[in-house]
C-alpha cells in the first residue's frame, strides 16, 4: 500500500515538474527578494567574457582648418563567473502529507488547484531561493575545504572587503561611521552625496541590511512622519531618498552587516544556466521516500569594480 | 627653415602623437581588466599613527570620502587633529586602535 502512494507520488512530481519546469526554475534560480537589484545573465556556466566600450570624446574638436581630433574607443573586458551547485532534499510523502493537509485547510486552498507535488515543489524551489539570499548573494566566503552553501563562492560582501583588504584598494569608503538612529539620515544622505553626477543618472541603489533600512524608516518617522506623498504604499523594503532618484534598499541577504554598497542595477549581475530538461528537479524513489535533486550553476558578483560607480561606507 | 613649415612641422608631429595615444590606449584595454588597477599608480595607507585621547590610531585605507564628500588623502589628515577627531568620534571603520 505504502509502495503503490510513492509510485503514484513520484509521477505526480514528475508530470508537474515537466509541466511547470521553467516556473520552477526561476524561482529557485532568481526568486531571492535581493535578486530585483541585479542584472540577470542567462545561458553561463563556468566563466564568461563581455565587454564594455567606453567611448571617449565622442564630441569631435575642430581646429581652425577643421582637422578633427580622433576618437578614442576603449574595450574593457569584464568576467562573469558562476558556480556549480547542488541542491538535494527527500521527501515523505505519507508523512508530508499531514502538513500539506493543514496548509490545505488553514488556507482553504482547493486539493485539485494546489495539489500535493505543486505545494512541495514551491516549497523546495524556495528553499533555494532562500540558501541564495541568505548564503552566497552577499555572504558567501569561497573556501575549497568548505562544505555548505556560504563556501561556494564569494558573495558581494567578501568582494568588497577582499578589495579593501588589499593592500591598494579601489573602492574609497565614505566615512559615515557607525549607524545610529540619531544620526543615520544624514549618514544616508552624506552617502548618497558623494555619487558622481554621471553615474547618479543610471539609478542608484543603496543596498542595506534590514536592520539599518528599518532604523531608517523609524529616525524619517520620528523626524518628520511618514513620507507625505506615499505614506502607505512604500514598498516594504524599498524607500526613495529625498530630493533624489536613489533608492535605499533592504536586502536580507546582509542581515547582521553594517556595510552599504551603493551602485547601479546594471553593475551588479547575476549569472545562471538557462533552463533545459536537464536543469531542473529530477526525482527518484528510494524505499518510501521520494529523493530530488537539482544541479545548477548560480553565481553573482560586481560588474565594474570603479570608485565612479560603487561606492561603501566605512563599516564592515 | 622658416617659420610656416616649422608650425607645419609642429602639427603634423601632434597629429601623429594622437595617433599613437589612441593605439597604445587600445592596446592597453585590450590586455588589461578592467577590475584591477596597476599597483604603481596606487597609494598605500599612511604607517605613521595618530593620537586623539590618549589612544593611537593608524589609518587602513590611502583615500577616503570626508563629511564634505571630498575624497582626501589619508596621509594629508594627519596634520588636521578635528578631523581625526571626528573619525575617533564616529568609530569609523577606516582607521584602527594601535595597542
Amino acid at each position: 500500500m505504502a509502495d503503490s502512494i510513492n509510485r503514484t507520488e513520484l509521477s505526480a512530481f514528475r508530470d508537474h515538474v515537466e509541466l511547470h519546469g521553467p516556473e520552477i526554475l526561476e524561482t529557485a534560480l532568481v526568486g531571492a527578494p535581493s535578486t530585483k537589484h541585479f542584472t540577470v545573465f542567462r545561458g553561463i556556466t563556468g566563466t564568461k567574457i563581455i565587454e564594455f566600450a567606453d567611448m571617449v570624446n565622442i564630441v569631435k574638436r575642430w581646429s581652425n582648418d577643421f582637422a578633427a581630433i580622433a576618437d578614442t574607443i576603449t574595450r574593457r573586458p569584464v568576467t562573469l563567473r558562476n558556480h556549480f551547485h547542488k541542491a538535494e532534499l527527500s521527501f515523505s510523502p505519507k508523512q508530508d502529507f499531514e502538513t500539506y493537509k493543514g496548509f490545505l485547510v488553514n488556507t482553504k486552498q482547493d486539493a485539485a488547484t494546489y495539489y500535493f507535488a505543486r505545494w512541495a515543489m514551491d516549497r523546495a524551489s524556495r528553499q533555494v531561493a532562500n540558501q541564495n539570499e541568505f548564503d552566497q548573494l552577499f555572504k558567501g566566503v569561497a573556501n575549497a575545504a568548505g562544505s555548505d552553501a556560504v563556501d561556494i563562492y564569494n558573495g558581494l560582501l567578501a568582494e568588497i572587503t577582499a578589495d579593501q583588504t588589499s593592500g591598494t584598494p579601489v573602492l574609497t569608503p565614505i566615512t559615515t561611521g557607525a549607524f545610529a538612529p540619531a544620526t543615520i539620515i544624514a549618514q544616508i544622505e552624506q552617502i548618497e552625496d558623494s555619487f558622481d553626477e554621471r553615474t547618479r543618472r543610471m539609478g542608484m541603489r543603496i543596498l542595506v541590511s534590514p536592520e539599518n533600512f528599518r532604523m531608517y524608516r523609524r529616525a524619517y518617522r520620528a523626524a518628520s512622519g511618514f513620507h507625505p506623498d506615499n505614506p502607505d504604499t512604500d514598498t516594504r523594503d524599498e524607500i526613495m531618498i529625498d530630493g533624489s532618484t536613489t533608492i535605499l534598499c533592504s536586502c536580507p541577504g546582509m542581515t547582521g552587516s553594517n556595510r552599504a554598497i551603493a551602485t547601479f542595477r546594471e553593475n551588479l549581475y547575476i549569472a545562471i544556466d538557462s533552463e533545459s530538461d536537464k536543469e531542473v528537479w529530477e526525482f527518484e524513489k528510494r524505499h518510501r521516500d521520494i529523493d530530488a535533486w537539482l544541479d545548477y550553476w548560480y553565481g553573482s558578483g560586481i560588474l565594474v569594480l570603479d570608485p565612479r560607480m560603487v561606492y561603501i561606507n566605512d563599516q564592515a | 627653415m622658416n617659420v610656416k613649415d616649422l608650425a607645419a612641422r609642429m602639427d603634423a608631429l601632434e597629429a601623429e602623437n594622437a595617433d599613437l595615444k589612441t593605439q597604445i590606449t587600445n592596446m592597453k584595454a585590450g590586455d588589461s581588466v578592467s577590475r584591477k588597477a596597476e599597483p604603481a599608480d596606487k597609494p598605500k595607507p599612511p604607517t605613521k599613527t595618530f593620537e586623539v585621547n590618549g589612544a593611537n590610531y593608524r589609518f587602513l585605507y590611502p583615500t577616503y570620502i570626508n563629511a564634505d564628500r571630498q575624497r582626501v588623502s589619508a596621509k594629508d589628515q594627519l596634520d588636521n587633529p578635528k578631523e581625526l577627531e571626528r573619525l575617533v568620534t564616529i568609530k569609523s571603520g577606516i582607521i584602527q586602535k594601535v595597542d
